[in-house]
């Protein structure tokens, strides 16, 4: 409660807003510009289909930032969600006939993305094996694995429950929609009201501090590799929904976006600090600047590269504001 | 410097200050955390500048825009941590950034030779290829000292220089010290042992709240006027007294070991005791400490707790087990610095703050303040990042949060280390109130009157053994040096 009131006080400081939240008024101002521009772009089915393109990617950013938080990082995001969609598709052409079998289809989806991030959390904390070449390694072993199962071919699937969970809406919000809110709701919650985010976040903070607290700082990071495990599963699903296939064309830009929404949204990589609500605003740019290009006629092409402009932009111009923000302690 | 004005939003960090150091002298400057004596040194190093007043150097008044105008005008700095980069060699370090070029390459055999020669003269050997990182802490501190003579220092400043070596290197260094003096070398000495400043000062500089007290030659100012000048109040140095009676033993430690560090270490300790340990640097305390609490795993030997045999594999078996560590270096082990202080007081216990699995906030704040006042941790809120509080505010929450955790027995390292005068005073008080408790504590000092000030009982660890035990009546330097010193000998004759 205490810290609610105090949150609200906050906010009623602009300028201490503006330099804590430089994210959301980029946001705000680039939807005003782009509304002013094409009135269209505020529609609402506009707006639906912003927040449907990013629910599938916010998943698993949303989750990186969890891991950034605790000072790791997950590549293998990407291979974990394109394997997911195969494995998904396939098991939906053979299971898929009856609700059990697409719910079996999904659980056993979701263990293996678990399983992965289980196997990388293991390297991680037993072997003691740093995470960018851990989760490397396995984006490259489990992308061969996904090679290797399909040939290189696009599994599809004509499931008739599964489409209508991809495109069905209720009260004129999509499914995914609902999906992607409530899991950063959730991750929300634990991260900050939990004792389990409160364990990640002084982890990450500074891990020899937190082990000499008497905090199993190695059960922290092998979980949040199992958790980005099912959350890179849970997208993967998401997206056979949206477009009944998995290819392993699909998303291998994941990982890097979902750091990249972090960053964007203002979590610092040194970890120890940071909030999946900022990511969610990350992710909004990120949608809101894709969706801008095309209504401004530009080539999806060049999503690539305003993406990699905006992530150094926004950080440059976070580190700016931050170092003016120093000067004045 | 003349007349130095700086003020920060809300402090005004140097007021009016006037300092001067007469060539060739070693001036001492103390005074307590806060006291302005970094802002000092930074304005004359050109980290930061003055708002008024004026630095004059060899009767040029001067303005230093960033540190290298500052080695420019002859004035070097030798911090309390070292400014080295590890996986580089001495020489490298030395010339940092000013390698030799001859011929469009880096002439190696000249920068080597100019190094070696540096370091020889200090009347040291050791090779100035050896890298950083597999050289003692007395290496180091040349390596640093080498580094400001090769800018033609003639103006040292040594901020701390003693904290990380042991007795012997830093009886080296103050030969060192006083060789620069013979040569014309001026230096500022800041250090918060004042044994050191009267084992090596001409003069000394009392600093407090931003202003100078008083500039006095040693010879005419005692250690206790010092104290009294720099608190600002008369302070009774003697070691604050408490009525315990030891009761019944609570851990019982039988023939630990690490292999290689700790050798089959017995004792006990009994509720509501101080259990003292002394040794040298090096001598296996720290680790015996790590050992028990579970920060790094045993080869053999029993851990009982209240009677009962316990098997700890790790930190948190040792918290299970009741016992806690506070260790030696707050900042890089014992606080998160980026947290505020109410996170670091609860973040052993959060349990005690949360319903399954839930963190209360209200509850949290609750603890958090009851917990940051008792131990009279001065800030203006219990949000503050611990980053900003002075090291004796810092040492006080590293406290706190051990008692919030709830253990019976702490293990303190080095609880005083780089804290001034008055917050040790009050440090010690809360070790008596918490003995009074019935807590248990083990206290590990490389202050030897601090060990013996506060102990019922010491026990002396030597090359990780243990080579003694003293009850309260035995306690004295003599006998702890003397134990020391024995089985030095017997090692000797070992060889």
């Amino acid at each position: 409660m205490n810290q609610q009131s105090q949150g609200l006080k906050k906010s009623f400081n602009i300028k201490r807003f503006i330099v804590e939240q430089p994210v959301f008024i980029i946001f705000l101002l680039f939807s005003i510009v782009i509304g002013i521009l094409k009135p269209n772009f505020l529609g609402l089915s506009n707006v639906r289909n912003l927040f449907m393109d990013i629910s599938v990617y916010g998943v698993v950013a949303c989750t990186m930032t969890i891991a950034i938080i605790c000072g790791e990082f997950d590549l293998s995001a990407s291979s974990t969600f394109i394997w997911s969609q195969i494995l998904f598709c396939t098991l939906l052409n053979r299971w898929g006939g009856s609700a059990l079998g697409i719910l079996a289809a999904a659980i056993v989806t979701l263990i293996s993305g678990m399983i992965i991030g289980s196997v990388n959390g293991l390297i991680v904390t037993r072997l003691k094996i740093n995470s960018f070449i851990t989760t490397l390694g396995m984006m490259i072993i489990i992308k061969g694995v996904a090679l290797v199962f399909t040939d290189g071919k696009m599994v599809s699937t004509s499931n008739g429950f599964i489409a209508k969970m991809g495109t069905g809406a209720l009260l004129g919000i999509p499914y995914l929609v609902y999906i992607y809110v409530v899991f950063v709701a959730i991750a929300f919650f634990v991260m900050k009201y939990t004792r389990f985010g409160r364990n990640i976040f002084a982890t990450g903070g500074n891990a020899v501090v937190a082990k000499l607290s008497g905090i199993k700082t190695l059960f922290y990071k092998y979980m949040v590799f199992v958790i980005i495990g099912f959350a890179s599963a849970l997208a993967g699903i998401m997206l056979v929904s949206q477009v009944r296939a998995g290819s392993v064309l699909y998303g291998t830009d994941l990982a890097l976006t979902a750091v990249a929404a972090t960053v964007i949204g203002g979590t610092s990589l040194s970890g120890g600090s940071g909030s999946v609500a900022k990511t969610f605003l990350g992710m909004l740019v990120l949608g809101i600047l894709y969706k801008a290009l095309i209504f401004l006629g530009l080539q999806a092409y060049y999503q690539t590269l305003i993406k990699g402009l905006v992530l150094v932009v926004v950080v440059a111009a976070d580190a700016y504001l931050n170092r003016s923000g120093n000067i004045r302690k | 410097m003349k007349g130095i004005t700086k003020t920060f939003p809300g402090v005004r960090a140097l007021d009016d200050v006037t300092f001067s150091v007469a060539r060739g002298s070693i001036h001492g400057l103390v005074g307590e955390n806060g006291a302005g004596k970094s802002t000092l040194m930074k304005i004359l190093n050109g980290v930061l500048y003055a708002d008024t007043g004026e630095i004059i150097v060899d009767g040029q008044p001067c303005r230093f825009k960033d540190t290298k105008e500052a080695q420019a005008k002859g004035i070097g700095f030798i911090f309390q941590e070292f400014n080295l980069i590890n996986t580089l060699t001495a020489a490298e370090n030395i010339y940092l950034n000013r390698l030799k070029i001859r011929a469009g390459r880096i002439a190696w055999k000249q920068v080597n030779q100019d190094a070696q020669a540096l370091i020889d003269e200090l009347g040291f050997n050791f090779s100035v290829t050896e890298k950083i990182i597999d050289l003692s802490a007395a290496q180091k501190q040349l390596v640093e000292i080498a580094k400001a003579l090769s800018f033609d220092a003639k103006l040292i400043v040594m901020d701390e220089p003693t904290s990380s070596l042991t007795t012997n290197e830093i009886e080296k260094l103050f030969e060192i010290v006083k060789k620069l003096k013979s040569e014309g070398i001026t230096i500022i000495y800041i250090s918060h042992k004042l044994e050191e400043i009267y084992s090596i000062c001409q003069t000394v500089t009392i600093l407090r709240d931003g202003q100078i007290i008083d500039t006095q030659p040693v010879s005419s100012i005692s250690k206790n006027k010092i104290i009294e000048l720099m608190v600002g109040r008369s302070v009774d140095m003697e070691f604050p007294k408490r009525n315990t009676v030891p009761g019944e033993i609570v851990l019982d430690v039988q023939n630990l070991t690490r292999r290689g560090i700790v050798k089959g270490v017995t004792f006990n300790l009994r509720k509501g005791e101080v259990l003292g340990i002394a040794g040298l640097v090096g001598s296996g305390r720290t680790e015996l400490a790590e050992a028990i609490f579970g920060a790094e795993k045993h080869d053999d030997g029993i851990i009982m707790v209240k009677g009962k045999k316990v098997a700890i594999h790790s930190t948190y078996d040792g918290k299970s087990n009741s016992i806690g560590l506070l260790t030696e270096d707050r900042k890089e082990t014992g606080l998160v610095l980026d947290f505020n202080i109410s996170k670091n007081i609860t973040i052993t216990n959060l349990p005690k703050v949360s319903k399954s699995g839930i963190l209360i906030n209200r509850l949290e704040k609750q603890y958090a303040q009851q917990f940051s006042d008792e131990l009279g941790v001065r800030t203006p809120s219990i949000n503050q990042l611990t980053i900003n509080l002075s090291g004796g505010n810092q040492q006080k929450v590293v406290l706190a949060k051990w008692l919030f955790s709830d253990v019976d027995i702490l293990i303190l390292d080095e609880p005083t280390r780089g804290i001034d005068v008055g917050a040790k005073y009050e440090i010690y008080l809360l070790i008596n109130q918490l003995a009074e408790q019935g807590k248990s504590i083990i206290m590990i000092s490389s202050e030897l009157p601090e060990v013996l000030g506060m102990s019922d009982r010491v026990i002396v660890l030597n090359e990780g053994k243990k080579k003694g035990e003293l009850s309260r009546d035995e306690l004295s330097a003599e006998a702890v040096m003397h134990m020391i010193i024995r089985s030095e000998g017997e090692n000797g004759g070992n060889n």
